[in-house]
């Protein structure tokens, strides 16, 4: 079934009733809402990442990401599914966990319901974004950059929002400036990462046009990319942390230290996860052009990414078991839309 | 019409004729220089006469002839100092970055751009040595075996610029060089007597056999992918000296890439600055297109909203840590003595880039130009208000006060413009302003 010719009402329906299940589960589990929380964490990376590159490469006007398109422009419509999932975990925590609910806060920003609004606002905003920009771009038309544009700005705001408000809120009043930006490369790198899972899939898939050199350039440029974003990611990582702990004063370090007693030397695993294993297997022309290794790299990438967020957030919120079915739904989800666009890329 | 359009419309032989009348055109700007040329390096020369007589003022007569005091101790030097090196980014990111990305426009910038990088490095440089006051004892900067076994403190992020910035410049000056060398032996085919034997020694018997050509290229493809972590490196490490102290309005985690950014913004502005004016003396129309122009714009556009993003956070996050101490720093800024100084970067940083959005803006060269001299001023501002404000106003209202820099300070400001546009002149004359050989090679590509 091409996702053209998907019902959007349908789509929608599933999407409503995915968040009620993840929702009605919690509930029944008696959870706060901290492993739907993980899971947000995850896949809102995956339903806005994937298509910032696409509108980076579309700003520059550069052709390396073409035969990926389809795919990394099909999570478009995530993003309201997101947006629901977002309702559905305001739902079950009434934000519990965030410390500044349990005060009158003089700061009109830590404000309940201004935090749903608000949240929910920047979801709708870059779902009709990224769906105006998806078309044009898919068309090829005039005006793909102009959306490209708009897309990366709500991409942006949208990532900086969930970055401050999902988890730095959590530590309040601990704060670093970093933090939008941090969460915004992470969300860039594990979209390249899905363009690894996607070239895994091409090539096992025959009827595929894997043997095109076109398309064996592209591979090679997006790996090329995903190997800068490991550097790029260590820098950032580095950037944040050699002031905190440099600067060394009690309520910044409190942030590492806490997290430190917590899960002892673990916390420094995405280090090796998302810069070391990834920054040394691509730096080799051949591991590149190997499917397999690259789509092994992209699921590492991935679980580094959640793993941190996993440290980031469960000294607060808890996660638990839960997460592991709700990952399974809504990465049910996720992969259902995304087929659907998948087999008609690859029979074109 | 471009070098690609060209390309495109010619048979090879025209495409050859094409190459030959190309190679003359940039060439012809290393002829004997017109009275206009002695005039603009007067001019630089005068502007440094003015910093060195500045600085042996202050070196006869101490560093109390400057504004610092306490507890400003950071002042214009540091501001001039930042602002160089922030110049000195574009410089690779035009050629390294833009080389493997694959991106086209690069050749028609890079040379001029990695000239510029050097020159505004030698610049930076000088900063340092003028703050310290007792200029003579600069060596006590570097780590070297000494009787009393002093020695530098590695815990320092100043010590980490020294590194740092010199890493920047042996790197710069390697990269430059060896993109120069197929250029230094083409000028060396052209030129005659002593000029042909200097061009002749600088192009250290380049012949170009394919051979020739295959090292060279993985040469430049190694120096490009070992340039570009630097970018990185010297604005972050220049932003740590700020940001791994504990004052207000410095100690933000932000920093590292914001200052990156802003230092590709402001060297973008320098490029524009430079390259408008040279493509019209050289009457290189042909080989800068508005095409070329207008993708620099995007560019500067880019990296003005990164920067206008990093003033956003800083603003907002001041004010929702609910530290009282954060909030009234940036109050000060917006409101305090200094005020001026802020919103004169705002205008300059954050609105005037805006009119980029707008394409016949980004397509008059006049406007590009007019437009990148404000933003090299909000640049150097965005310096000052960091540096200065956060220092007039700390934490405690016994630590406040106004600084105001002195003339001399002002004097030796000048100076470094004059120094870097003297060397810049120096350079359009002597060495080619665009690289032939690589716009050759997108000719028959």
């Amino acid at each position: 079934m091409g996702f053209t010719n998907l019902n959007f009402g349908m789509m929608v329906g599933v999407f409503a009733l995915v968040a009620a299940a993840v929702y009605g589960l919690e509930m029944v589990a008696g959870g706060t809402g901290g492993s739907l929380l993980f899971c947000m964490l995850f896949f809102v990376m995956l339903a806005q990442g994937p298509m910032a590159v696409i509108a980076a490469t579309d700003i520059v006007k550069s052709d390396w990401a073409v035969p990926y398109k389809r795919e990394m422009l099909s999570v478009h419509h995530l993003s309201l599914f997101m947006c629901l999932l977002f309702v559905a975990f305001f739902a079950v925590s009434d934000l519990d966990f965030y410390n500044w609910t349990r005060r009158d806060h003089p700061i009109p920003w830590l404000n309940k319901t201004f935090f749903l609004v608000r949240n929910i606002a920047v979801f709708l905003i870059i779902w009709l974004v990224g769906s105006k920009f998806a078309k044009e771009s898919l068309n090829n038309t005039d005006q793909k950059t102009k959306w490209g544009l708009f897309f990366v700005f709500s991409y942006v705001l949208c990532q900086t929002i969930v970055a401050f408000d999902w988890v730095m809120s959590l530590d309040y009043p601990w704060i670093s400036t970093l933090f939008g930006v941090y969460f915004f490369v992470a969300s860039l790198y594990a979209g390249l990462a899905l363009a690894a899972v996607f070239t895994f899939i091409y090539h096992r898939n025959e009827k595929s046009k894997v043997s095109t050199k076109t398309f064996k350039k592209s591979q090679m440029d997006m790996m090329t990319m995903m190997f800068g974003f490991s550097v790029f990611w260590a820098y950032q990582f580095f950037s944040q942390f050699i002031v905190i702990w440099y600067g060394n004063i009690a309520e910044e370090v409190a942030y590492i230290d806490n997290r430190l007693q917590d899960y002892g030397y673990a916390l420094f695993l995405p280090i090796i996860m998302l810069f070391v294993v990834p920054f040394i297997t691509l730096l080799f022309r051949k591991n590149k052009a190997n499917p397999n290794v690259v789509a092994s790299v992209a699921l590492l990438i991935w679980s580094g990414i959640s793993l941190e967020r996993f440290f980031m957030i469960n000294s607060f919120a808890n996660v638990s078991l839960l997460a592991i079915v709700e990952l399974a739904l809504i990465g049910g989800v996720f992969v259902w839309v995304i087929r659907n666009r998948g087999d008609k890329l690859a029979d074109a | 019409m471009s070098s690609d359009a060209h390309a495109n419309a010619r048979t090879p032989e025209e495409v050859v004729q094409y190459k030959d009348k190309m190679e003359r055109d940039i060439y012809a700007a290393i002829s004997k220089p017109n009275w206009k040329f002695w005039a603009a390096l007067a001019l630089a020369v005068t502007c440094v006469g003015i910093g060195a007589v500045s600085w042996a003022t202050q070196i006869i007569r101490g560093l109390g002839v400057t504004g610092l005091m306490n507890p400003v101790g950071w002042g214009v030097y540091i501001t001039d100092f930042v602002f160089w090196v922030g110049i000195a980014h574009s410089g690779t990111l035009i050629s390294a970055i833009l080389y493997l990305f694959r991106a086209k426009f690069r050749s028609r910038f890079n040379r001029a751009a990695e000239a510029m990088t050097i020159f505004a490095v030698l610049t930076a440089g000088l900063f340092p040595l003028i703050h310290l006051g007792r200029v003579w004892l600069f060596y006590w900067l570097l780590p070297y075996p000494n009787q009393r076994y002093l020695w530098v403190n590695f815990r320092s992020p100043l010590v980490w610029d020294v590194f740092a910035v010199s890493t920047y410049l042996t790197v710069s000056a390697v990269f430059w060089y060896v993109g120069l060398i197929p250029d230094l032996a083409i000028a060396r085919r052209i030129k005659s007597g002593i000029q042909k034997k200097i061009y002749g020694i600088a192009s250290l018997g380049w012949t170009g056999t394919f051979k020739e050509w295959q090292h060279y290229n993985q040469l430049y493809k190694f120096l490009a992918a070992l340039a570009t972590p630097l970018v990185l490196s010297v604005h972050s490490v220049v932003s740590w000296d700020f940001a791994m102290a504990v004052v207000y309005g410095w100690h933000t985690t932000i920093f590292a890439p914001y200052f990156v950014a802003g230092a590709i913004f402001s060297g973008c502005a320098m490029v524009i600055t430079l390259m408008v004016p040279i493509r019209n003396i050289f009457s290189l129309e042909e080989y800068i297109t508005i095409d070329d122009f207008e993708k620099l714009a995007k560019l500067l556009m880019f990296t003005g909203l990164v920067v206008s993003y990093a003033y956003m956070i800083e603003l907002a996050l001041a004010y929702y840590s609910g530290n009282v101490y954060e909030q009234q720093q940036f109050e000060y800024r917006l409101f305090g003595d200094y005020a001026w100084a802020y919103w004169t970067m705002i205008l300059c940083n954050v609105i005037s880039p805006l009119t980029l959005f707008y394409r016949p803006a980004r397509r008059s060269l006049m406007f590009l130009w007019i437009l990148s001299i404000p933003i090299n001023i909000g640049m150097w501002f965005e310096r000052f208000n960091i540096i200065v404000i956060s220092l007039a106003k700390d934490f405690d209202p016994y630590a406040f006060g106004y600084y105001t820099p002195s003339i001399v300070e002002w004097g030796i400001t000048i100076g470094s413009f004059g120094w870097f546009f003297m060397y810049f002149l120096i350079f359009t004359k002597t060495l080619p302003v665009l690289s032939v050989t690589e716009l050759k090679e997108e000719v028959e590509h």
